[in-house]
């Protein structure tokens, strides 16, 4: 069965660009547009992996992640964040909150790819 | 890749943040820098910054980069705030616009990248590069909720649902044909004696019903047809922001290379307009606006030493009045001065010295707006060609608007545009004048008077009538129109008071017709030409009219040296001064003959049918004596009496009843319906009538 990614970005451009890499590479995706949105699926979907921007309306990134770690569906979903984020003590602050892997906009098929395999384990 | 996707998604969004970006930056520099706003912008070039990489447009994101470093800048106090800086930031959301007109075209459009982030570096931009960086006709793009209609398609849509909206009107005078048939045969049924005939009112209620079903379904027709219009109209319109998105950017920076502080301000852009009217009306505005900035308002320290704010106002606010639309246009600057428009204008060879003497302070403001008067041409960056004053009257004229422009030296300069909100209906009132229809345009008529030849006074060689305590210059119709046909005679003459621009004209005509929606269809290419007609349209019978331009026949009534119209209406009335007979009769021979006799004594003599038509011509004009017969089909001349008593314009007109039917009966009921006199036919005399009518008449 096709893992499950729920990708979070307020930007509806890197939503269809990322949409369209993971349906490629084979996976089933869900888009959300803030990290609210994001977590009114999760109360109840499972999902196998969670992509999400850092700066978004209504709730950032970081605010999700941590919002998301607490939630019972969510607790060991690895998140992956992408972002074009530069600044050392954001990126710092995301990995306390749980952020697994730190991506930098824009991304490429090979390397979404690559980090998908090894967080995932597929 | 599917490229094109998402180039057109990226395109959507990052309108939304330019938009943002740029009413963002205009606010710092407006009311300084704010936490919050500098957040909200911040996020906004990140996003655009991230989403541009992800779509493949470096160049793009490289340029969102720069600003989101100059807004950090700011932000963490490394950046120092300038209006320069505001300029630089400004110029660089053209540069991302243009590249998105690239990226969305596919190439085409050059964009110096590299001037643009170096001038983000450096905090500056110089002149020239300004200038190179704007976006070239970027079109922006439809959401994805909307199709695209061309306008002559949505044009086509809304002149065939005029004409649906036609058809109605023209059924309505198909049933009162219909019913007009059902009197007349009430009256021969009467006539032949089978009126108790129990099929013929079968018959009868039958037809009746059937007029009743046909009126229910016209006027649902009708509602419907309506509706649709309605609807189809106002596909053809659009916010006033579309024309003024662009103003604040562009007065900022004339009031900036000007020296000048100017606060502009904005109300109503919400206000949707039919497209062409917009489209008349951009450079309009645009140049109000940009003289408002050059001539109106003053130098900062200049309005310091006047007491005033040292930034100037300017405000722009359109709102809805009835089917009108309204759109004001104020500064607080210095107004304009008569004297020096006066001396301009007469320096110009606009007009004489004495004219210009004569004309009072606020018609002579109106001057600025004459061709030739401002030897300064604007450019404008709406269609790069250089734009006089004068053209701002051209374009409204074209849309049928009007404007009033009002000043107070020193104080400040109003001007109001009156809009219809669509150009292709209006209310129109309908005028005969020698044997035509006109259509005018309802808002441009104050007042419709009823004057005797008596009141057109003479002043300052002008012929002109009186109204509330103002001289008002007389034209006539006909004349302007130069169909010099003998002038109709009437007692009371009819003048339409039109007003244009604060000037207040009366125009002669033979009579009006009511008010009735119009739908405007052009003049065919052979009518192109025609002078004081914008269009015509087809009335509720089917007829055609020509609808008259106002702002043509105001030029025409200040060139044109017309015959002096109270001498020949005196003439005229000299003539027919014995009384104006109304003769009813369904007999063509009876009708012929008392026409004759009536006429070759000096009496202007209309005739009717029947008792309707009778009706609709005393509707129509004013007599001092009616004839009729009584035996006619639809109503007897006792009924029309009756009906004549009872009317309030009417009730004192003297009636001759001339009849064969010689019976005391019948005398009697002529008497009690309300006629003065009663003639038989059989002892009918040419001096019977005409001692008759000689005596009620003085």
């Amino acid at each position: 069965m096709a893992k499950k990614i729920l990708i979070v970005d307020d930007s509806p451009s890197v939503l269809a660009v990322l949409e369209d890499m993971l349906d490629d590479l084979g996976y089933e995706v869900t888009a959300a547009s803030n990290g609210k949105q994001a977590c009114q699926l999760l109360e109840t979907i499972r999902y196998d992996l969670i992509i999400t921007d850092l700066s978004m309306p209504v709730m950032d990134g970081i605010d999700f992640a941590q919002t998301a770690k607490q939630m019972p569906n969510c607790k060991f979903v690895p998140i992956v964040m992408l972002s074009s984020e530069e600044d050392a003590a954001k990126i710092a602050e995301a990995k306390r909150v749980g952020i697994s892997t730190f991506l930098r906009k824009p991304v490429k098929e090979v390397q979404l790819k690559t980090i998908l395999q090894v967080v995932l384990g597929t | 890749m599917k490229k094109s996707k998402y180039i057109g998604i990226f395109i959507r969004e990052a309108e939304e943040h330019l938009e943002a970006l740029r009413s963002g930056f205009l606010c710092l520099e407006k009311e300084g820098v704010s936490e919050v706003q500098l957040n909200e912008l911040l996020r906004s070039t990140h996003t655009l910054k991230g989403s541009a990489n992800m779509v493949d447009l470096v160049e793009l994101a490289g340029i969102a980069h720069r600003m989101e470093d100059i807004l950090k800048g700011l932000q963490n106090g490394e950046q120092e705030f300038s209006s320069d800086l505001i300029d630089v930031l400004l110029v660089a959301t053209d540069a991302i616009e243009a590249l998105m007109a690239q990226a969305q075209a596919g190439g085409g459009i050059s964009v110096n990248v590299d001037t643009v982030v170096k001038a983000l570096k450096s905090g500056s931009i110089a002149e020239e590069q300004a200038k190179t960086e704007v976006a070239p006709d970027y079109q922006g793009t439809e959401r994805r909720t909307s199709v695209r209609a061309s306008v002559e398609r949505l044009d086509q849509l809304v002149n065939r649902m005029g004409e649906i909206l036609l058809s109605q009107k023209t059924m309505a005078a198909r049933q009162r044909q219909m019913t007009d048939l059902l009197h007349q045969l009430d009256s021969l049924t009467a006539h032949l004696r089978v009126a108790g005939d129990q099929s013929l009112q079968t018959f009868r209620s039958n037809m009746l019903g059937l007029i009743n079903d046909f009126e229910r379904d016209r006027l649902q027709l009708g509602y419907q047809a309506e509706d649709v219009y309605q609807r189809t109209m106002e596909l053809r319109l659009l916010p006033l922001a579309t024309v003024t998105d662009d103003f604040e950017r562009s007065l900022r920076n004339l009031a900036r290379n000007l020296k000048k502080e100017v606060n502009f301000i904005i109300q109503g852009q919400d206000v949707e307009l039919d497209r062409n009217i917009l489209d008349a009306i951009k450079p309009v505005l645009l140049h109000v606006l940009n003289n408002a900035i050059d001539h109106g308002i003053e130098a900062p320290d200049t309005r310091i030493r006047l007491a005033k704010p040292k930034a100037g106002q300017i405000t722009l606010h359109a709102q809805y009045e009835g089917s009108f639309i309204q759109i004001a246009v104020r500064d607080d600057g210095q107004g304009l001065d008569p004297e020096k428009i006066r001396s301009t204008a007469v320096k110009r060879g606009i007009l004489s010295t004495e004219a210009a003497a004569g004309m009072s302070d606020d018609a002579v403001i109106y001057l600025v707006f004459e061709p030739g008067f401002s030897t300064r041409e604007f450019i404008t960056d709406v269609s790069g060609r250089g734009v006089g004053l004068d053209v701002v009257k051209a374009n409204l004229d074209q849309v049928k608007g009007n404007f009033t422009l009002r000043s107070e030296l020193g104080v400040g300069t109003e001007l109001i545009l009156r809009l219809p909100s669509s150009m292709a209906i209006f209310t129109g009132l309908m005028v005969e004048c020698c044997g035509e229809t006109y259509v005018f345009p309802q808002h441009y008529i104050v007042e419709v008077l009823r004057i005797s030849p008596l009141d057109i006074l003479e002043e300052m060689g002008r012929e002109v009538v009186r109204l509330n305590g103002a001289s008002i210059p007389l034209n006539s119709l006909s004349q302007l129109l130069e169909q010099d046909q003998v002038v109709r005679v009437a007692d009371r003459l009819t003048v339409l008071v039109l007003s244009f621009r604060e000037q207040t004209i009366g125009l002669l005509v033979d009579q009006t017709l009511g008010l009735q929606e119009v739908v405007v269809k052009d003049l065919g290419c052979q009518l192109k030409s025609l002078e004081y007609f914008s269009g015509s349209t087809i009335l509720g019978e089917g007829t055609p009219a020509l609808i008259v331009s106002v702002a043509d026949l105001f030029g025409a009534s200040q060139r044109r040296q017309i015959r002096p119209l109270r001498a020949t209406y005196e003439k005229e009335q000299k003539k027919a001064k014995r009384g104006r007979v109304l003769v009813v009769d369904d007999s063509i021979t009876t009708r012929t003959m008392e026409k004759n006799i009536l006429e070759t004594n000096n009496y202007e003599v209309v005739v009717a049918v029947s008792g309707f038509d009778a009706l609709d011509k005393l509707n129509a004009g004013s007599f001092d004596l009616m004839v009729s017969d009584v035996e006619m089909p639809g109503m007897t001349g006792f009924e029309l009496t009756k009906k004549v008593r009872q009317r309030e314009d009417t009730h004192n007109l003297p009636v001759i009843i001339v009849t064969s039917l010689a019976s005391d009966d019948h005398r009697r009921q002529g008497m009690q319906a309300g006629a003065q006199a009663y003639i038989v036919k059989g002892s009918f005399k040419q001096g019977v009538l005409l001692e008759t009518v000689e005596t009620l008449i003085s």
